[in-house]
Parts: C-alpha cells; sequence; structure tokens
C-alpha cells in the first residue's frame, strides 16, 4: 500500500519533470555543459571510485592476512576497514549513470534493498551448507549478486555476534572471497571510466556526439539524473519503505546497513555526494548562477544544509528511530525536505538548465 | 535539439519518407484519442477472456479432472495475453496505477492464501506476519491485534487480506492469486517442469487433497469474481466520459502521459523489477509468472503494449485492428530521425523477446531455466530482451527531449508538495 500511495505520487512527477523543459535551450553554449560535465567527472566521479578501489583493496588485503591469523586486535581492524570501504561505496552510490549500470548494476555492489528476502535467504544457505564454491572471487562472481556484494559481507561479518570471523574459518574464507570480488570489480568500474574510449572520453566527448550520449545536453541531463535518482532512493528506499504509514507498521528489518549501525551515515555520506554535485568548482551552481535573478542555487544549498543538520540532529540509529514514536515528527520532517527538494531540482533546476531527466530504476517501485 | 533533428539533410529526408510513405498531420488531440480508444479496447478484450477464464473455472469447480483443470490453465494463458499489453497504461495514468495492483500485483508470498512446501518455502519471514497464514485452511485470523472471521471466503474477505500489514507480497486478489490456485508451487527451482497442483485439490470427500477443497474452490471463485469486476471497472474508466479518457486532455501535455506509461514499463519495471533482477539472482521466485512458467509470454506482450502505444495500432482478440493517429506519426513530422530510431529498437526489443518466447514455446526451456547460475546460453536470450528495453528507453528519453514543451504541466505537483497527501 506504501508504494501504490508513492506511486500515485511518483508518476505525475516525472510526467511534470518531462515537460519542465523550457524555452532557454540556447540560454547554455556546448562549452558550458562540457565544462559541467567535465567537472563532475574529475572532481566527483573519479576521485570516488579511485577511494573505492583502494578501499576495497586495503579491506581485501586486511581481510586477507586476518584469516591466515585471526586475533581479537586484528578483528577491530577488519571491523574499521569495512566501514572505511562502506563510506567508499556510499559516496559513490549517487553515480548513477555510466559503467555501473552495465548489467547488473549497481547491484553487483550492494544488492539492496532485497524486498522479498531473496537474497538472506540465498545467503543462509550458503552459510548453512558451507558451499566452497563461494570461496574463491571467480567463482562467487557465476552466483547469485546477493552472495557476492557488500550487503552479504555485512551480513558475514556482524548478522550473528556467537559465530564470527573469529571462530568460523568458514566465514573468514567467504569473507575474503567477496572482499576479493568487490576489490576487482572496483578496479574494472574504475577502469571503465578512465581508460582510452572509456566512459570519461564518452562523456567529455558528447559535444560530438558519442555511442554513449547523443549530444552534451544529454551527457549533463544524466548527471542531473544521478542527483534525482539518488534523492528518490534515499526517500522512498532508505526511509519512507521502513518507517511504514505509521509506527506500528514500521520494520527496523527494511533499514540499510542496519546490522553495522550505519543508515544514517550512508544516507550523510550520498547526499554529500549530491550535494557536491552542485558545488565544486564548475559544478551546476556555476551554471545556475549565470542566470541573472535565478535563486535556484541558494534554495538547493539551503535545504541540502538543512538536510545535513537534520541527520546529525537525531540521536539514536534509523533503526531505532523508525519504530519510536517520538522520532517520527523528525524523520517526516526529513522526507519533507528531501521531497521538496527533489521536486526543485527536477521541477525547476532542470528547466533552469534546460536539461531533461530520464527515467530512473525506482520507477517500477 | 529539435533543430539538430530537423537539420537532417533532405536525402534523408527523402528516404524517410519513401520508407514510411506520406507523412500525416498528428495532432496530440487525435493521438490521445488513439490511444484512449487502445486502451478501452485492450482493457475490454481482457475483460473478455477473464470471462471465458470464469467459465472455464466454474467447470473444474463443478467436475474437477485433468482435462478441467487443464481447460482452465488454458484459459489464464489466454487471458494473460490481452492484459499484458495494457500495461502500458500502468505508469502515467493516476487511474491505472491506483487500480492495477489488485489486479497484477506481484510478487505474491502465496502461503498467505493456501499449503505450500514447507521444505523449500519455510514457515516465517522476517517482512510478513502472514508469509504461511493459509487462508484457505484457517477460519479465523488475527489483524493487528484483532481477530478476523475468515469462515466465509469471499469477495469482501480477499479484499481484505490483499495486502494486509502493508505488507506488497500479502497478494489475495489478481491473476496471481488465481494462478497459484491452478498450478500450485513450482517446486523445480530452475530446473524443468512448472507448478503440478493436482485437480483432485478441487475434489470433495475423501478424494480432496490439500485439505479443505470447499474453500479452495471458493477462493478460486471469489478471486476470479473480483477480476471480472475490477477490469469491468478498468472498461468504463475508458468510455466515453471516462475518468482516465477525460484526464488525457487534447492538448500536448497529454503525450506525457504516454510516455511516461512506455519509459516507466521498459526501465524500472519490466527491465529491472521483472527481468535484471532474477537474472542477477539466479532465482526462479523472481520470476513474474513463476506458478505457470508463463513468464515468456507475459514479457513479450508487455513489450507489444510499448510498441502498440508508440504506433498506435493494436489488434484485438478478434483479430480486428484498433488504429489512429499516432505518437509515431508525430514524431516522424517532428524528428524523422528520432522516430525511425524508436520504432528500430522497439523493432530489435520485440527480435529478442521473440527469441526468448520461442525458446520456451519449443520446449527447449523455461524462462525460470533460462535465468538459473550457470546457463550462459539462457541468461544471454533474457539479457539481450533486458538490453533492448533499456535501450529503447533512451531514445524515450530522447524523444521527450525532442518535443521540448514550454508549458508545465502541474498535475502531480499539489501531491509532492503536499506532504501529508502521501501519508494520508
Amino acid at each position: 500500500m506504501i508504494q501504490n500511495l508513492v506511486q500515485k505520487v511518483a508518476a505525475p512527477l516525472l510526467a511534470v519533470a518531462m515537460w519542465a523543459t523550457p524555452a532557454t535551450a540556447d540560454t547554455f553554449a556546448p562549452e558550458d555543459y562540457i565544462g559541467l560535465v567535465e567537472a563532475l567527472t574529475d572532481k566527483i566521479v573519479i576521485p570516488a571510485y579511485e577511494r573505492f578501489a583502494i578501499e576495497t583493496s586495503v579491506f581485501s588485503e586486511t581481510l586477507k592476512s586476518f584469516c591466515g591469523q585471526p586475533t581479537t586486535v586484528a578483528a577491530e581492524t577488519v571491523t574499521r576497514r569495512f566501514h572505511d570501504t562502506m563510506d567508499a561505496w556510499a559516496q559513490a552510490r549517487p553515480i548513477l549513470l555510466g559503467p555501473v549500470l552495465n548489467a547488473p548494476g549497481p547491484a553487483r555492489f550492494q544488492f539492496w534493498p532485497d524486498k522479498r528476502g531473496t537474497g538472506q535467504r540465498q545467503l543462509r544457505l550458503i552459510l548453512t551448507t558451507k558451499n566452497t564454491r563461494v570461496l574463491t572471487a571467480q567463482t562467487l562472481a557465476a552466483k547469485s549478486v546477493a552472495l557476492g556484494d557488500l550487503q552479504a559481507l555485512e551480513y558475514v561479518l556482524f548478522d550473528d555476534p556467537q559465530t564470527t570471523l573469529l571462530n568460523d574459518p568458514f566465514r573468514c574464507a567467504y569473507a575474503n572471497a567477496i572482499a576479493d570480488l568487490q576489490r576487482s570489480r572496483a578496479a574494472l568500474l574504475l577502469q571503465d571510466w578512465t581508460k582510452p574510449a572509456g566512459f570519461r572520453d564518452q562523456v567529455i566527448g558528447s559535444a560530438n556526439g558519442t555511442e554513449a550520449f547523443f549530444d552534451e545536453r544529454e551527457a549533463a541531463s544524466a548527471f542531473l539524473n544521478s542527483v534525482i535518482g539518488t534523492l528518490e532512493i534515499v526517500r522512498l528506499q532508505k526511509l519512507d519503505r521502513p518507517m511504514g504509514l505509521t509506527v506500528e507498521s514500521a520494520r527496523r528489518s527494511r533499514v540499510e546497513s542496519r546490522r553495522s549501525g550505519r543508515s544514517f551515515r550512508n544516507i550523510t555520506l550520498n547526499l554529500e555526494t549530491a550535494h557536491a554535485f552542485f558545488t565544486v568548482p564548475g559544478g551546476i551552481n556555476s551554471l545556475l548562477e549565470k542566470l541573472p535573478g535565478n535563486d535556484n542555487a541558494q534554495r538547493v544549498e539551503k535545504l541540502f544544509t538543512d538536510i545535513a543538520t537534520d541527520l546529525e540532529n537525531f540521536d539514536t540509529p534509523l533503526s531505532t528511530s523508525v519504530e519510536d514514536e517520538s522520532s517520527r515528527p523528525q524523520l517526516e520532517a526529513l522526507l519533507t525536505k528531501l521531497r521538496t527538494l527533489q521536486s526543485l531540482i527536477q521541477e525547476h533546476v532542470a528547466a533552469d538548465l534546460a536539461l531533461v531527466p530520464g527515467f530512473n530504476a525506482t520507477d517500477g517501485d | 535539439m529539435i533543430t539538430r533533428y530537423a537539420a537532417a539533410t533532405a536525402a534523408t529526408l527523402i528516404a524517410s519518407a519513401l520508407i514510411a510513405g506520406p507523412v500525416a498531420a498528428a495532432e496530440p488531440a487525435d493521438i490521445l484519442e488513439t490511444y484512449a480508444n487502445i486502451a478501452q479496447a485492450g482493457y475490454q478484450d481482457s475483460l473478455t477472456t477473464a470471462n471465458s477464464l470464469k467459465a472455464a473455472i466454474d467447470t473444474l469447480i463443478e467436475t474437477p479432472s485433468d482435462a478441467t483443470l487443464a481447460a482452465a490453465r488454458v484459459a489464464w494463458v489466454t487471458s494473460r495475453v490481452p492484459y499484458q499489453q495494457t500495461e502500458a497504461y500502468r505508469f502515467g495514468n493516476v487511474a491505472v496505477d491506483e487500480w492495477e495492483g489488485k489486479v497484477n500485483a506481484w510478487p505474491l508470498d502465496e502461503g498467505l492464501i493456501d499449503y505450500v512446501d514447507q521444505a523449500q518455502y519455510g514457515g516465517e519471514s522476517d517482512e510478513n506476519a502472514f508469509y504461511a497464514a493459509n487462508l484457505i485452511a484457517s477460519e479465523k485470523l488475527t489483524v493487528a491485534g484483532r481477530e478476523i472471521d475468515a469462515s466465509d471466503i469471499n469477495p469482501d474477505l480477499l479484499r481484505k487480506f490483499h495486502e494486509v500489514d502493508e505488507v506488497e507480497s500479502n497478494v489475495a486478489t489478481g491473476y496471481h492469486a488465481i494462478e497459484f490456485l491452478l498450478w500450485g508451487q513450482d517446486l523445480n527451482g530452475t530446473g524443468p517442469g512448472a507448478g503440478n497442483r493436482q485437480a483432485s485439490d478441487f475434489m470433495s470427500g475423501d478424494a480432496c487433497t490439500g485439505g479443505r477443497c470447499d474453500r479452495r474452490a471458493a477462493y478460486l471463485t471469489a478471486a476470479t469474481d473480483l477480476l471480472i469486476s475490477d477490469l469491468e471497472e478498468m472498461v468504463s474508466t475508458w468510455g466515453d466520459d471516462g475518468a482516465a479518457r477525460l484526464a488525457l486532455g487534447d492538448s500536448k501535455e497529454g503525450l506525457g502521459f504516454i510516455l511516461t506509461g512506455l519509459g516507466s514499463l521498459s526501465y524500472g519495471e519490466l527491465a529491472g523489477e521483472r527481468m535484471q533482477l532474477g537474472l542477477m539472482l539466479h532465482d526462479p521466485e523472481e520470476e513474474h509468472d513463476c506458478f505457470s512458467d508463463n513468464t515468456h509470454n507475459s514479457h513479450y506482450y508487455d513489450a507489444l503494449g510499448i510498441s502498440n502505444v508508440y504506433r498506435g495500432s493494436y489488434t484485438r482478440i478478434d483479430g480486428t485492428i484498433v488504429t489512429g493517429a499516432s505518437l509515431s506519426d508525430f514524431m516522424r513530422e517532428l524528428a524523422p530521425e528520432l522516430d525511425a530510431e524508436m520504432t528500430a529498437k522497439l523493432d530489435a526489443t520485440q527480435a529478442a523477446m521473440s527469441v526468448l518466447k520461442q525458446t520456451a514455446d519449443d520446449g527447449t526451456m523455461a524462462y525460470d531455466q533460462m535465468i538459473g547460475e550457470g546457463n550462459e546460453a539462457g541468461n544471454a536470450i533474457v539479457q539481450a530482451a533486458i538490453d533492448g528495453l533499456v535501450d529503447q528507453t533512451r531514445t524515450i528519453e530522447r524523444i521527450v527531449a525532442a518535443i521540448e514543451l514550454n508549458e508545465i504541466s502541474i498535475e502531480g505537483s499539489d501531491s509532492l508538495d503536499n506532504p501529508g497527501a502521501v501519508f494520508q
């Protein structure tokens, strides 16, 4: 029912956005759009993927060493490295264009939400049967994405306090294989952007038309769509879905990364990257500032800042907050601001920039 | 972007004209009328085939046998052909989107309805307190601390339990609830074979298997009656003075409804939720028609429905054709290259879907086998269809950009700016 209600709103939202393209298509020159996408690529996308590649590599090495000689002290390092890896992923997650969308999409890094519990069912079966086909990155790569992603890693590390990497060699070897698989996938993702004729070149060369983009406006629209898609994912999947319609129907089991207690942190980092699309030198704000009398950059800035402050003010984990009557008004206020921000960007900023946000993966939700 | 497309060379324009014939002027009002006419015909055909399904189910219940069960299954598969083609109307049209969940909700935790294989299905779920409630076996159930009398299985009761506890997978009504009652669980994983419910599940006395055959028959009857009444409502909604038809208006902005439907079904729903998800998990539980192994047809006709809407032409179940001014006509005038790109991509998707359908129809492998782990050939067939849908979505976005309307439709904005509307 929640989703039905959301759909009622989401479908017209897209319709509104689609027709919001104004008669200002000539306001910006092709060089303006190329400057924008180059800035976003070089100042956000590539640094985010570089960090993700580094953190997954460090994590993989840490686990390999730990499983050879597990100690309580080393286990703390494993946990710390896991969070570093998740931080890097949460910063990279808002990039919703390019190679990350290649089949099967971002789920190969994080399969979440697992709406039907399919991934969890598969994972439990693996841990029960101790299937050795998951113990190398190569064999794991051929299996369900839910067995080789960061969500599976979190489950193996945090789900059962009694059965840990310290006392279960199978879990340790399995976690090591997942980390190794993520390391190779992260390295490939970075390479797909940076290699000659890679996606960076597709973006930068879009003014002349490339395989990926008809023109520079289409490329710039894909970046803007990443921001819109991120706001929608945070709002609908990370907040609205676990909140339910009432506190009685709230479900902490639907909260992202609840086992490792980093749900709010993921959201904060997602939104920091989305915010950076506007604020980096040469970013979206630099185009908005060229429009006389346009204050949408300030409006966007205020909302992002307010939302970041709201997130800092929660003093309990999201999994607790959703089921806590006293936290509900705070959460609902946060939802409202996120919705307003998405609407502002989708309806007005897109129109200001003469860009056309496209469809995204949550349309069917 | 219009200017870029309009700047096509004379040679290209001539070539387009030669291929496409004379370009007819297509007015938005005419396009929207065709769009609504196709919707009305599609839902009417869905209703007609649902009535045939009801007749077959009545016969099954009166005289349960392998033959009457097989006939009911054929009627169900037949009923999916027109219905799936209407799914291009689901997104973008509020009247359809609000209604659709009653008719085609998926996936379902089938343990809500009837007995299941405990070893494979399990007895509980973190997400769903009604995961194995078994309405057919239970005359009393507790919902939110309140005991509900379920002794009489009727449409009202099914409505009450549909999405009970705000869990989407508590699907008590619609095509897939009926499918489960006709086929039962598919216990073959990604191996060959569909659900194998026995006709004796509908027999009386000692011949009854699965327990409470009377209640199972009552459930099947109630669910089918509901399907019919829901489809009647949708036929009426698309009638001359129906709400869905009137909501379209007659201006260019109305084309947004069409494009929203085509893009959302192509990308997020069909390519994403229904296909890529199952493929990347290699899990038959993620198959759309998972009990009957009819998924290949459901996906094929979904894609065909998208093409129908763009081209403004629908072939009805009696062979007659509903046609008229189309979005394709409009784009052929505005940006012929883009129309050519769109029709080529629709054709490419349909070709990929035809391979998928043929592979299942000729018995090579069913859809759930195609998505199985290690089945490289099957995986590639499904991925090709997904790629086609994703690719056509990019062109739908280009069409949206090319039309470049200046006026903003405000429908829906109130809801966006009014959070209360979301939580009511």
